[in-house]
């Protein structure tokens, strides 16, 4: 497909990422273990925007209950393998995606040739039970390629991201706005200066740029306040009345946009916090040849603002739209512009120096990059996950389960069902099921062999419990361990649909790098229509 | 094991029942309306009405999964109930290529459902489902997503809000001096390409003398008479389409004559940037010699995403009003009525657009675009993704359940927004009908008459009069259909008239507010039952 064409099909997307983060999801491969329903949602929503590549790892045959549940699945398909037949179905939803399959079993795939899975971009891995998880998740980890652990069972949704980091400098804040009215560098002050508001006919006193307006009004307020900025509620009352008094008629629009923005004027310029504690990271302070690109650039970036920066960080270097004739406009924009263009070329050369004090040769880091990075430097976020082994056995967060446990409306009793189901399967080869005997779905009506499936599953939870030393087990478990069996370990069409939007869009975040992901477990109760996060 | 085991356990079979048997309306067959009806087929909805107007195109396939490559052009509704039957063939789905306001679709066919979804991208079509739904007093599911937002909820008549109850924001306009006589930013430009030029020269051109005369005052009333006489001419020019010289008359025209005549009004630039007119024949030696001096200019970095230069702009603007005039001429041969409207995924639209808008922007010193930008100006483009649609769709099944079952108590209102963290999916209560709204607060009546027959006269004599003692209230109260003025104090033009003639026909909603004094009385919507 041309270029042209591809910029149109993709359109209403790029608006959201880009091409820098449509090129990212074009040279992506993403691996599917297990071609559940929601394990298909997840890749149709994957290869719709088009990413390079997918791989199905399956080796079940099609039965009719897949066929019922799974879209991409017929009664045609019944006794053919699972991930030829979803593979075959995912490719004709995007002919610019590779469709590949591999007719194995996971499970002995993770115990025999772990590697085959260091290849993939990001791998996804749904219905595979707690140890091959660890061994898979543990490889994984150490080759740094994040994985996805998906669950839909009945109307509960989990998923859990697992990564050591994520770095992202795109993280697209609702705006970036670094106008340095506290602390106008020369040119800035200097332009300010020119204007003189009171010589001025009406008709350009109301087009002084409100910026000018503001730099004017807190240039004169530090003179008379020791060079302090307003701070106290009725200082900033104050500062909005002295531009309130400078404005010649209620028309003048340039005048309702200075004190609609005054308060840009209270917050001083400083390295934000999270900033701070990146460049304070050991792996922004010891580099290495293995450094990626965001660890250099955050070094370089530290280094600028020890220096020329002078404690700032970068200009950003873009103006935001106001009322201005277009000539004053075009000005200011340049004298912006300019500084950021300046302060730019400094960071590539602290980039230079640090690449080559590692070893590594300038074009490592492009040009774009560096614009991009100096940009965003304020809003710029490392994310650090726990490992799975972490969450399962060395250092599980008991006291936080405990206290999310006592009230009856978090979510996070699903996550110790799925726990349990998990050494439900572990023990017993199946899931637990009472599907057939509840079809009334009362629980009041419950057979003798449904109450069975209840008090085996139970023995799981509460193993569990006393895992984490949970004393104080409360009442609401039961009705969510009768839900749970009912649901039979299947999923539900629908919900399988909304978990693929939901987890598809963490995994488009990872590879654009774009946006900030979420850390780390995911927990969406369909029948309360709410999700709910927690680092586990 | 049979195919939905699993799935009755889990709602019950009283709601699994339900699910079977209720009548279910999907409005838009786009985005969310794709996700949707892969998950009632899915679901076991059995029994599904689909309506959209819209054909598919290529800027559809990042998303809308029923759709292929091979089915551009097609109708949406057809090829999404097509595509939905091959993974439940028994399932019984009806598909209309229509618009949902036409009058086909009236009052008694909206009963004829349990429950209504929505998956519509426009304010228009969201307002009149909204007051259809209110009128035949049927649950409606409400949904949109913009990008990695997403929003359900659910509307019912007196018991939640309504689509109107909370005002929406109305897009920004500009007046009609600034956009055809002193531009300043890029915006300006390409509304003056996309809603003045392009219609003009081939759609249908809005009537905007009353526009310029309201902005008419004591200082502009040179500029209001040279702009009309502008266009006047512009009517003239367009007779010349097809023949050779016709992308070059109509530079001429916009780009340097036009221009000409804003600078001999002296008062105008006394403040302003004095525009500097484009010429012709300048642009094509320029065109010339840079043609002479590079031959393989970058023709593969992404061309909608860079900045043109003037040559590129000139060349763009010849070659797409040729492509334009070719398309309008064809279609005249048999239809001479014919006239392009403008659409953002059409590539000679946009062309144009682009290229015209930024040799304007140069003429008057104004920050140039590229098309990809261009285009999300002009077309109003809003992001979309299959992620946020599949939550979407989503979200509305799982509130179908809750309103099927008659708890609509337990029904919310569910955003989703991940960056808003810990919660990435936020569920709240519905609220109450506003008090001061006019759509759900007034009063629906389905009014059979025959609408050859009745006049607007009887009308108000036998209906509106009928619950009136005071003969003399019977004028104080206007009435309104699709936003026109049939009737007011001061306008009875149309007494006489018959309900046909006046174009109130089946299934159209006559909306009559009394003009009294009285705060306290709320307008009557009417709804037309033709018999
Ligand atoms: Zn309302």
């Amino acid at each position: 497909m041309n270029i042209d064409k591809k910029t149109q099909k993709y359109d209403r997307q790029l608006r959201l990422w880009q091409a820098s983060g449509q090129a990212a999801l074009e040279n992506s491969k993403v691996c599917l273990i297990n071609g559940t329903a929601t394990g298909c949602e997840i890749l149709k929503d994957l290869v719709l925007p088009g990413i390079g590549s997918f791989t199905v790892v399956d080796k079940k045959e099609v039965d009719g209950a897949d066929a019922g549940i799974s879209f991409f699945l017929d009664e045609d398909r019944i006794g053919t393998n699972r991930a030829q037949a979803v593979t075959e179905l995912l490719q004709e939803l995007n002919e610019d995606v590779r469709g590949f399959y591999l007719a194995e079993d996971p499970i002995s795939l993770i115990e025999n040739r772990l590697d085959y899975f260091l290849q993939f971009t990001i791998v996804i891995a749904t219905d595979i039970p707690e140890k091959p998880l660890l061994k898979l998740s543990e490889a994984l980890w150490n080759a740094n390629i994040p994985l996805f652990i998906v669950r839909t069972i009945g109307f509960i949704g989990y998923f859990r991201i697992v990564q050591p980091e994520h770095t992202v400098v795109e993280t697209h804040p609702d705006s970036i706005m670094d106008l340095r009215l506290d602390v106008p560098f020369p040119a800035l002050e200097q332009y300010a200066k020119t204007f003189d508001f009171d010589s001025m006919d009406n008709m350009d006193h109301g087009h002084i740029p409100y910026v000018v307006i503001l730099l004017k009004y807190l240039d004169q307020w530090k003179k008379d306040h020791d060079g302090k900025l307003p701070c106290t509620s009725a200082e900033k009352k104050q500062f909005k009345q002295i531009i309130e008094s400078g404005r010649r008629n209620v028309d003048e629009e340039n005048f309702a946009e200075a004190l609609a923005n005054a308060w840009r004027a209270f917050t001083a310029t400083k390295v934000p916090h999270q900033v701070q504690e990146i460049f304070n990271d050991p792996a922004c302070e010891t580099l290495t040849a293995n450094s990626s690109s965001f660890w250099i650039l955050a070094r370089a970036i530290r280094d600028f603002v020890a220096n020329e920066g002078q404690g700032l960080l970068p200009l950003a270097g873009s103006v935001p739209d106001m009322k201005a004739d277009t000539s004053t406009y075009v000005s200011l924009q340049t004298i912006y512009r300019q500084k950021a263009k300046a302060e730019i070329a400094i960071v590539r050369s602290h980039v230079n120096k640090i690449l080559n004090s590692i070893g590594r040769t300038s074009d490592f880091i492009h040009d774009d990059e560096i614009d991009s990075f100096c940009k965003h430097a304020a809003f710029i976020q490392v994310i650090r996950y726990r490992s799975l082994k972490e969450e399962y056995i060395s250092d599980p967060k008991k006291a936080d389960i405990d206290r999310w446990l006592q009230d009856p409306q978090d979510n996070i009793v699903h996550y110790v069902l799925i726990r349990a189901i998990d050494k439900f399967y572990e023990a017993n080869n199946r899931y637990p099921d009472a599907a057939t005997f509840f079809i009334e779905g009362d629980p009041e009506e419950a057979t003798e062999e449904s109450k069975s499936e209840f008090e085996l599953l139970k023995t799981y939870v509460n193993i569990l419990l006393s895992e984490w030393q949970i004393t104080n087990i409360p009442d609401h478990l039961d009705d969510y361990i009768h839900e749970i069996c009912r649901a039979g370990g299947s999923e539900l069409p629908n919900m399988a649909s909304l978990l693929g939007g939901l987890v598809s869009q963490e995994v488009i975040k990872l590879i654009t790098r774009q946006y900030i992901p979420l850390n780390n477990t995911s927990i969406f109760d369909g029948i309360k229509s709410a999700s709910s996060t927690y680092i586990l | 094991m049979p195919r939905f085991s699993h799935y009755e356990a889990a709602l019950g079979s009283q709601l699994f029942e339900k699910v079977k048997s209720c009548r279910v309306l999907m409005v838009g067959a786009g985005g969310i309306g794709c996700e949707l009806l892969k998950n009632l087929v899915m679901s076991g909805f059995n029994q599904i009405e689909l309506v959209d107007l819209d054909t598919i195109d290529l800027s559809n396939l990042n998303r809308q999964f029923l759709f292929q490559k091979q089915h551009i052009k097609k109708s949406k509704a057809q090829v999404a109930r097509e595509s939905a039957l091959k993974f439940n063939p028994n399932a019984n789905i009806v598909a209309h290529h229509a618009n949902i306001k036409d009058p086909q679709f009236s009052i008694e066919w909206f009963k004829s459902f349990d429950i209504v979804m929505n998956a519509l991208d426009n304010l228009d079509a969201r307002r009149h489902v909204n007051t259809m739904c209110l009128v035949a007093n049927i649950p409606l599911i409400e949904s949109g997503s913009e990008g990695y937002l997403g929003q359900v909820t659910i509307i019912k008549k007196g018991e939640t809000e309504c689509y109107e109850c909370q005002p929406k924001p109305t897009r920004k306009t500009y007046p009609v001096c600034t956009i055809r006589s002193t531009p300043s930013s890029p915006i300006h430009c390409i509304v003056w390409a996309k809603s003045y030029l392009f219609n003009q020269l081939f759609g249908i051109p809005e009537e905007e003398d009353e526009e310029l005369d309201k902005e008419l005052n004591d200082e502009n009333a040179d500029e209001i008479a040279n702009l009309k006489a502008e266009t006047l001419a512009l009517k003239r020019i367009r007779e010349a389409m097809g023949s050779q010289d016709y992308p070059k008359i109509v530079f001429q025209k916009i780009f340097n004559d036009d221009i000409n005549r804003l600078l001999i009004m002296e008062d105008m630039w006394k403040t302003r940037k004095r525009p500097a007119p484009l010429v012709y024949e300048e642009l094509e030696k320029l065109k010339d010699t840079e043609s002479q001096m590079d031959q393989t200019t970058n023709s593969n970095t992404l061309r909608d995403q860079r900045l043109w230069s003037l040559t590129e702009n000139f060349s763009m603007f010849l070659e797409s009003i040729k492509r334009l005039s070719t398309q309008l001429l064809a279609e005249k041969v048999t239809n001479p009525d014919a006239s392009l409207t403008f659409d953002k995924d059409d590539i000679d639209a946009m062309d144009f657009i682009t290229a015209t808008s930024n040799l304007r922007a140069r003429i008057f010193g104004i920050e140039e675009k590229t098309k990809f930008q261009v285009k999300a100006m002009a077309g109003n483009i809003i992001p979309a993704i299959a992620t946020t649609n599949a939550i979407v769709a989503g979200m509305i099944v799982m509130q179908a359940f809750k309103v099927l079952n008659g708890d609509l108590n337990e029904c919310k209102t569910v955003y989703c927004s991940p960056d808003r963290r810990p919660k990435s999916i936020l569920s709240e209560s519905l609220n109450k009908p506003n008090p001061d709204c006019s759509v759900c607060q007034s009063a629906h009546v389905t009014l059979n008459v025959n609408v050859k027959k009745a006049t607007l006269r009887d009308f108000l004599k036998e209906v509106i009069h009928g619950h009136d003692e005071d003969e003399e209230d019977i004028c104080e109260v206007s009435v309104e259909e699709g936003g026109r003025i049939i009737y007011d104090v001061e306008y009875d033009d149309n007494l006489d008239v018959t309900f046909e003639k006046l174009n109130i026909t089946d299934g159209k909603m006559v909306k009559v507010t009394p003009e009294s004094e009285d705060d306290e009385k709320y307008p009557t919507v009417f709804a037309i039952s033709h018999r």
